[in-house]
C-alpha cells in the first residue's frame, strides 16, 4: 500500500475554512506478480564430459546445479562438468526465485570412458607389400615418378 | 727339410705382401697436369711436378684404340679422382697428347682404354674421393665429341669402381627420329674440330668382365646408353643410378649373336635406380627429363634388359620407374639362374615393369602398372602406352621351374596384372610345360583398375586358359572383380576392398588404412 496523502485545510478568521478542490481517481493498478521461474537445460556426454546447455528461463532466479558426483555449481548459464568415472549421474537444477520459493529439475546423464582410437597396427601388414606407414611409403616413392 | 719347407713358405709370404706393397695410388685433381709433366702419385697440384695429379682419368688410361699406349696404372692399382668436373673424350690438345688415337676424324674413339685387371685380393680401383666416406661429391666425367664409351671394362676383372658422376653436358639422343634437332651428331665434322658436341654414347662399356664392383655411381644423361655390359659375371652393383639416357638405361646386349651376350655367375643389385631411361635428361640438369619415346617410334626404351643370359640375378630394393619401354627385362634368362627381387618399386614403365624367365622370388615389392603414363603428354613422340600389354610377367623356360609371388602390392592398367607364356618364352624356344612348373600366388593385394585402352578392366593372372602348370593361390585380396570371370570365387582369393591410403593410379599409396583387411586376418581373408 502506497503512503496516505495529506490534505491540509487552513482555517479563515472569519471561521470559515478553505477547502481545496479534491480530484478524485481511481486507485493505481498493483504491479503485475513476477512469473516462476521454469528451468530447462538438456546434456550431451563426450566421453567423461557432460556438455550442459542450459534453456531455463529465470526471471530474476538464481541457479545452482548439482552435478551428482558430489560437486555443485552455482556458476550461471551452460556447463561443462567432467566425471572422475564413466557411469550414470542425476544432475539436478535449482533456480531459487525471485520473491522466493525453488523450481528444481533433474534429468540423468550416462558418461563413459573415451573413445580412444586403437594405435596403428604395428609391424607389417599381412597381405601385401610391407609398406606400413606414410614415412616408410615417401621413403619409397620418388618424387619423380 | 723342415727349414726347407718354412723357407718356402716365408717366400710365398714375402711374395704375397710384396704383391700388395707394389700395388700404387695414383691421383687425378682439376689442377693436376698431363702425364709428361706430373707422374700422378701425390695428391698436389701441377706446381709440385713431377710428384703431382694428374688433370684427367684420360692420362691414367690413355687412349689406344689405334697405336698401343700403355696404361699407366698397373692392375691392382687405385686411382682416386678429386671432386671437380673432368671431360673424357677428344680434346684439342690430346692430339699431340695421343696421337692419331685422338686425331679430329676418330674423335668417337678417343676415350680411356680398358681399365687393367687387378686379382681377387687386390682389385684395380678408380674411386672418387670420399668414396669411403659417404660419397657427398663424386667427381664429374662428363664425356664429349660423342665418345664411344666413358669407361671401360673390358676384359677386366676384378675391379672396383665407386663415387662417380657418369654423365655428358649435351641435351640430346643419338638417332632421336622425332626430332632432328634434339639429335645428337652421329659423324664427325671432317674439320679440325669433330664438331659432335658435348655428348657421349655410352657411361659404361664392359665384356668379359668378371669380379667388378660398381658402388655410388650415378650414370646419367648419356646419348645413347648409360651402360653396355655382356659376358659378365659376377657384378656387385650397390647405390647406382641410371637415369635418362637417351635410348637405354642399362644394355646387357653386346650385339651379334644370340649367345654373344651371355653373362654368369653372381649378378647382384642393391639399391638400383633405373628411371626415365629413354627419355633424355635436361641439359643443364634441371630434375627433368623429355625427349621420351619407344620402340614404335624408332627408339628403345628398356631400363635395364638383356639379351639371352644366365646368372644368378638379385635384385634388393630397386627402383624401376619412368623408363619407356621395359623396366627390368630378364625374359630371355636361359633357365640355368634365378632372379630374386625383394622390396622392389617398379612403376610407370611403358612397357612391362617386370619381365622374368626361369626360376623366379618376386617378394615384398611395389608395382604401379601405370603404363600409359607418358600418353597425352607433350612428348614430341609420346611412347605407345602399356607395350606388350604392361604388367609384370614372369616366364618359364622349362619344366620343373617355380616362381613366387608373395607379398607384392599391384595396381595397374595393363592387360593383365600379373602372369606369363603357357607355352614359355620365346627366346629360347617354346617349352612344353606342365604340373611341374609352378606359380606360387599369396599375400598378394591386386587393385584393378580399366584398362588403358578402354576395352573393360585389367585381368588379373594370365598362364594359359587352362594354365598347363600349377598355381597355388592363397590369402590375395582383389578389387575390384578382375576381366576374367571366376577369380573373386577361386579358393585363396578374396575379392574385398583393400582399404589403402590412395587406390588411385596416378597417385596411387600403398600403406593400409587402419580397418584394412590386409593388416589381419578379416573380412574373409585368411592370414
Amino acid at each position: 500500500m502506497s503512503n496516505p496523502t495529506v490534505i491540509v485545510i487552513n482555517q479563515n478568521a472569519d471561521g470559515s475554512y478553505d477547502i481545496p478542490a479534491i480530484t478524485l481517481r481511481p486507485a493505481a493498478a498493483a504491479p503485475p506478480a513476477q512469473p516462476d521461474p521454469v528451468p530447462a537445460f538438456s546434456m550431451t556426454a563426450d566421453g567423461l564430459t557432460v556438455n550442459i546447455t542450459d534453456q531455463s528461463v529465470l526471471n530474476g532466479g538464481q541457479e545452482s546445479w548439482d552435478f551428482g558426483d558430489g560437486t555443485a555449481s552455482v556458476v550461471q548459464g551452460d556447463q561443462a562438468h567432467s566425471y572422475a568415472q564413466a557411469g550414470t549421474y542425476t544432475v539436478g537444477l535449482t533456480i531459487a526465485g525471485a520473491t522466493g520459493g525453488t523450481w528444481p529439475l533433474s534429468q540423468t546423464v550416462t558418461v563413459a570412458d573415451p573413445v580412444v582410437p586403437p594405435p596403428p597396427p604395428s609391424g607389417d601388414p599381412a597381405i601385401g607389400a610391407p609398406v606400413s606407414t606414410q614415412a616408410e611409403w615417401d621413403a619409397i616413392n620418388p618424387k619423380d615418378a | 727339410m723342415m727349414f726347407r719347407i718354412l723357407g718356402l713358405l716365408l717366400a710365398v709370404l714375402l711374395v704375397g705382401l710384396c704383391g700388395e706393397a707394389a700395388a700404387t695410388t695414383y691421383y687425378v685433381r682439376t689442377d693436376g697436369g698431363p702425364a709428361s709433366v706430373c707422374n700422378g702419385t701425390a695428391d698436389a697440384p701441377s706446381s709440385a711436378a713431377p710428384n703431382c695429379a694428374w688433370n684427367s682419368l684420360m692420362e691414367a688410361l690413355p687412349p689406344n684404340w689405334l697405336h698401343a699406349q700403355a696404361a699407366k696404372i698397373a692392375g691392382g692399382d687405385t686411382v682416386i679422382i678429386a671432386p671437380g668436373s673432368y671431360p673424357i673424350g677428344w680434346l684439342a690438345a690430346y692430339g699431340t697428347r695421343f696421337g692419331d688415337n685422338c686425331a679430329a676424324p676418330y674423335a668417337p674413339a678417343c676415350h680411356p682404354q680398358p681399365v687393367p685387371s687387378g686379382t681377387a685380393g687386390n682389385p684395380t680401383r678408380i674411386l672418387g674421393a670420399g668414396w669411403d666416406s659417404g660419397c657427398t661429391a663424386p667427381p664429374e666425367l662428363w664425356g664429349t665429341e660423342g665418345a664411344n664409351w666413358m669407361l671401360s671394362l673390358d676384359g677386366s676383372s676384378h675391379v672396383v669402381i665407386a663415387c662417380l658422376d657418369i654423365t655428358d653436358h649435351a641435351y640430346c639422343t643419338l638417332n632421336y627420329r622425332p626430332d632432328p634437332a634434339r639429335t645428337c651428331p652421329y659423324h664427325v665434322s671432317g674439320g679440325a674440330d669433330p664438331g659432335m658436341g658435348d655428348y657421349a654414347r655410352v657411361g659404361l662399356h664392359a665384356q668379359d668382365s668378371d669380379d667388378v664392383t660398381l658402388q655410388d655411381v650415378s650414370i646419367h644423361g648419356l646419348g645413347d646408353q648409360g651402360v653396355q655390359a655382356g659376358r659378365i659375371s659376377n657384378w656387385t652393383v650397390t647405390r647406382v643410378t641410371v637415369a635418362g639416357n637417351g635410348n637405354v638405361g642399362w644394355n646387357g646386349d653386346l650385339g651379334g649373336n644370340g649367345s654373344n651376350s651371355k653373362n654368369s655367375g653372381n649378378l647382384t643389385f642393391t639399391d638400383l635406380v633405373v628411371k626415365w631411361n629413354g627419355c633424355q635428361e635436361h641439359y643443364p640438369v634441371d630434375g627433368g627429363y623429355d625427349l621420351c619415346y619407344g620402340q614404335e617410334q624408332g627408339g628403345y626404351g628398356d631400363g635395364l634388359g638383356e639379351a639371352l643370359t644366365g646368372g644368378v640375378w638379385t635384385f634388393i630394393r630397386p627402383k624401376f620407374y619412368r623408363n619407356t619401354s621395359d623396366g627390368l627385362d630378364l625374359l630371355y634368362l636361359d633357365g640355368t639362374g634365378s632372379v630374386t627381387i625383394d622390396r622392389g618399386y617398379f612403376a610407370r614403365n611403358v612397357g612391362n615393369d617386370l619381365k622374368t624367365a626361369g626360376n623366379a622370388t618376386i617378394t615384398n615389392s611395389v608395382f604401379i602398372a601405370n603404363c600409359a603414363v607418358f600418353k597425352g603428354t607433350s612428348q614430341p613422340v609420346a611412347p605407345n602406352p602399356c607395350r606388350a600389354g604392361g604388367g609384370e610377367f614372369a616366364d618359364f623356360t622349362a619344366p620343373g621351374q617355380v616362381i613366387t609371388f608373395a607379398h607384392n602390392t599391384v595396381v595397374g592398367e595393363a592387360g593383365c596384372l600379373f602372369g606369363g607364356d603357357p607355352t614359355g618364352t620365346g627366346q629360347t624356344g617354346s617349352a612344353v610345360l606342365d604340373a611341374s612348373n609352378v606359380v606360387n600366388i599369396h599375400h598378394n593385394i591386386f587393385v584393378i583398375k580399366p584398362k588403358w585402352n578402354g576395352d573393360g578392366v585389367s585381368c588379373l593372372v594370365y598362364y594359359g586358359s587352362p594354365p598347363p602348370m600349377t598355381i597355388n593361390w592363397a590369402s590375395n585380396i582383389v578389387w575390384p572383380a578382375p576381366r576374367e570371370a571366376g577369380r573373386c570365387t577361386t579358393a585363396g582369393i578374396t575379392c574385398v576392398d583393400p582399404q589403402l591410403t590412395d587406390e588411385a593410379l596416378g597417385t596411387f599409396n600403398p600403406v593400409p588404412l587402419t580397418g584394412s583387411p590386409a593388416w589381419t586376418a578379416s573380412a574373409g581373408v585368411q592370414p
